[in-house]
């Protein structure tokens, strides 16, 4: 799988158990990835910054800066890098905290080789969706709103705000299908990537967020509209 | 890593209701003393003597009950906070538990996935790949052996393997072993002194007993560990000093590793693997076996040490160890 140009998709593999990150590396590049690899959090932060990575697959119990802080800082600058979080935590309240930090997707330890690969390439494949997807320019204009997509920062009239990545992707996905009714299912198997463990509640409370963000009035909606019992309508006035 | 439970809300719930009860209990004795006030007042002018004294009575023993409730409120708060604390620590190593059976799981399951995937692997790779298997085994059977014996050491119904050996001889071979078993070359495991002395020893608990040293001096290094360990016979023990040069523990810690789940949590300790059974689990083996341990800041290089004394057969507790040897007696 090659991401931009002919170089091979870089991921930064954080793990600090040798044994298994020898495992892991020596996979990803038999299938065509460049791994660079750290043991701890602390230099995670120090390295991720350093090169442009298409992917980092983070372990949660890390030493001097554990997994979940790590995602909160790559989030911060870097709203788009995709995370994958891996750990042999099993709660429900971990996995949903590693979620909400802005991680991408999580797998548990003992995972399988073929699920591990499989993750890994619809998380850049989706990634690379997000690149090259309309709207092809940074910002994106409708109504009194516009989007700046590289950072995730809004104008909507007279206030300003940021957008969390999983509501820039649902807003981002929405505007390419522009015109077009698009289901809950659709919605959580793109935006969300997985279906099984996301009730379509969630697309709806997502929804309800972008609505009182960009509608002039979010009780009766004209850029996001719903379409009972089908889905959601994005229809973009000015375009 | 630590759990962040907070157990303040309910702490302050139970600060407040002991401040409502005793605000109410308050106004009542304030309205009493007004109350008796009063009458004392109407007894002076209109003189009909009425009789308080029967209610002073009441007064010093209500005052009484309320320091005995107050008493034991607090008995009952202190016990549901060592709870809280208690709980706290057992879902710490529910986590930390978690992690060390499934980590090397995941490591074997990954390699042995790895090999059912690709039919190009060389033969140094295969062989690579089944060492690392064969090492996360060793450590899993590690983690599982302490897990048993604090359940042995803790329901007391270990059955053990005591036998009157060479103290240096077998603590020599144990050492050896565990250098080969954790790749620790000469220069980072160094061991010197000797003993003649017999000993009471469970050879393979006391094989645990350095495992969980060694592992806790690797988890603890700055950088590739360096461990030294001197041997010596003082009139009644056999002395073994260990000692690493890692982050080392501050002096108010040094008793507190010991606890059963007790884990170091701040910075600069990298703070990852290990369940806070290890060091409980060392000091149970070193007692078991009619011994002592401390833990040690040794001088001024950074680094934790451990003085152990192991009892000489013949020459101390000759009763304890031989209870040893034959158990049933």
């Amino acid at each position: 799988m090659q991401s931009q140009s002919d170089m091979p998709p870089q991921i930064l593999l954080v793990e600090d158990e040798k044994i298994l990150a020898e495992g892991i590396i020596f996979n990803l590049e038999k299938n065509g990835y460049a791994v660079d690899h750290v043991p701890d959090g602390q230099t995670a932060l120090n390295t991720v910054f350093t090169r442009k990575y298409d992917l980092v697959l983070l372990d949660i119990m890390l030493p001097y800066v554990d997994g979940f802080e790590v995602a909160r800082r790559i989030r911060e600058t870097s709203p788009l890098m995709p995370i994958l979080m891996l750990t042999a935590r099993t709660a429900v309240k971990d996995r949903v905290k590693g979620l909400e930090i802005g991680a991408d997707d999580y797998l548990t330890k003992p995972f399988h080789l073929k699920e591990l690969l499989a993750r890994i390439k619809v998380m850049l494949r989706r990634s690379e969706w997000y690149r090259s997807s309309e709207p092809h320019s940074e910002r994106y204009r409708f109504g009194d709103n516009e989007i700046n997509f590289s950072d995730f920062t809004c104008r909507a009239g007279n206030g300003r705000f940021k957008l969390t990545q999983k509501e820039a992707l649902l807003m981002k996905y929405l505007i390419a299908k522009r015109g077009q009714i698009v289901s809950r299912q659709e919605l959580l198997e793109n935006v969300w990537n997985i279906s099984a463990e996301i009730e379509t509640r969630t697309v709806d409370i997502f929804i309800a967020r972008l609505r009182k963000y960009f509608e002039p009035d979010p009780k009766n909606p004209i850029y996001i509209k719903s379409v009972r019992s089908a889905g959601y309508l994005f229809s973009d006035s000015s375009h | 890593m630590p759990k962040k439970t907070s157990n303040a809300k309910y702490i302050v719930i139970f600060v407040l209701i002991q401040a409502a009860w005793l605000a109410v209990l308050g106004l009542w004795i304030a309205r009493y003393v007004n109350t008796h006030m009063v009458l004392k007042d109407i007894d002076q002018r209109y003189a009909i003597h009425i009789n308080t004294g029967g209610n002073v009575a009441i007064l010093v023993v209500g005052l009484a009950l309320i320091a005995i409730t107050t008493a034991g409120m607090w008995i009952l708060f202190r016990y549901l906070n060592f709870h809280f604390h208690q709980t706290k620590l057992y879902d710490n190593f529910i986590a930390s538990i978690t992690h060390e059976l499934k980590t090397p799981l995941a490591s074997v399951q990954l390699y042995l996935e790895t090999l059912d995937s690709y039919t190009d692997i060389s033969e140094p790779q295969l062989r690579g790949f089944t060492t690392k298997m064969s090492r996360e085994v060793t450590r899993l059977n590690r983690m599982i052996n302490s897990i048993l014996e604090v359940g042995r050491f803790e329901s007391g119904q270990a059955t053990r393997n005591c036998q009157l050996v060479n103290a240096g001889k077998a603590l020599n071979q144990i050492w050896e072993d565990l250098r080969t078993q954790y790749a620790l070359e000469n220069d980072r495991f160094r061991i010197s002194g000797s003993s003649d002395s017999q000993a009471v020893l469970d050879v393979d608990t006391v094989r645990l007993l350095f495992e969980n040293l060694i592992d806790n001096s690797i988890k603890y290094s700055r950088g590739e560990p360096q461990i030294e360990i001197k041997l010596a016979d003082s009139e009644k023990y056999i002395t073994i000093l260990y000692r690493d040069y890692g982050h080392g523990v501050q002096p108010s810690q040094l008793r507190k590793i010991f606890k059963k789940f007790y884990r170091l949590r701040e910075v600069p300790h990298p703070n990852v693997r290990g369940t806070g059974l290890g060091l409980f689990l060392v000091k149970n083996i070193v007692n078991f076996h009619g011994g002592r341990i401390k833990a040690q800041i040794p001088g001024k290089k950074p680094g934790l040490q451990f003085h152990i004394e192991l009892p000489r057969y013949r020459v101390c507790r000759k009763h304890y160890l031989n209870k040893l040897l034959n158990p049933k007696d």
